[in-house]
């Protein structure tokens, strides 16, 4: 990461990130919070969650979460690899 | 998502701009309306749709749908906030560390 950017550059480019980031974690919250609602609440006897319900969004939230970070550390693990026999076939037909 | 070797230096945190702040938050509750609606109208709606109008028990199921739609949503983002925040505390320590480590 030596490559220099402007100042003003840098600022816009860290604003979009800032920005992205924000809208990709409404994005998830809305998109989790209806897929939990949708698999643990079916009944409606009342308007509070009750404790089952409340217990099954919570777990749901959490793993949905954990999944996330598992599949996260996998891809880059693959990524990874990829990358590095990319790396080593060139140094092959360099060799050659 | 992080950016390794960013070497952010640690200012104050940056706000995303207002503008695009409210245009969010507007399609937030844009995309929260549409959900709602259609998750209680599976949930409450008779399938066979006799007659043209709810009928007492549906229009209950409705409301009480709604409200549950929203604590669950409520409790969803206290949920991923708190994951959020265990992460980020997680960054900082990897980030002392590696100062720690480049200093000695």
């Amino acid at each position: 990461m030596d490559v220099k950017l402007d100042a003003a550059l840098q600022k816009k480019l860290e604003q979009n990130v800032i920005n992205s980031t924000m809208k990709q974690n409404i994005d998830l919250m809305s998109k989790l919070a209806d897929q939990c609602f949708d698999e643990c609440v079916h009944q409606f006897p009342s308007r509070i969650l009750s404790k089952d319900e409340t217990k099954c969004i919570e777990h749901c939230a959490d793993r949905f979460i954990a999944l996330s970070q598992r599949v996260g550390q996998k891809y880059q693990e693959v990524q990874h690899k990829r990358v590095l026999e990319e790396k080593l076939r060139q140094m092959e037909l360099n060799k050659k | 998502m992080s950016f390794f070797g960013g070497g952010g230096a640690p200012q104050q945190p940056m706000q995303p701009d207002p503008l695009f702040a409210a245009q969010t938050e507007m399609e937030m509750y844009t995309v929260l309306f549409n959900k709602l609606t259609q998750s209680c109208f599976k949930k409450c709606a008779s399938r066979k749709h006799k007659e043209p109008d709810l009928h007492l028990g549906e229009m209950s199921c409705i409301d009480r749908c709604v409200a549950k739609y929203m604590d669950s949503q409520e409790l969803v983002g206290k949920v991923l906030q708190a994951a959020n925040e265990k992460q980020a505390a997680q960054q900082m320590q990897m980030q002392q560390m590696q100062q720690a480590m480049g200093g000695a």
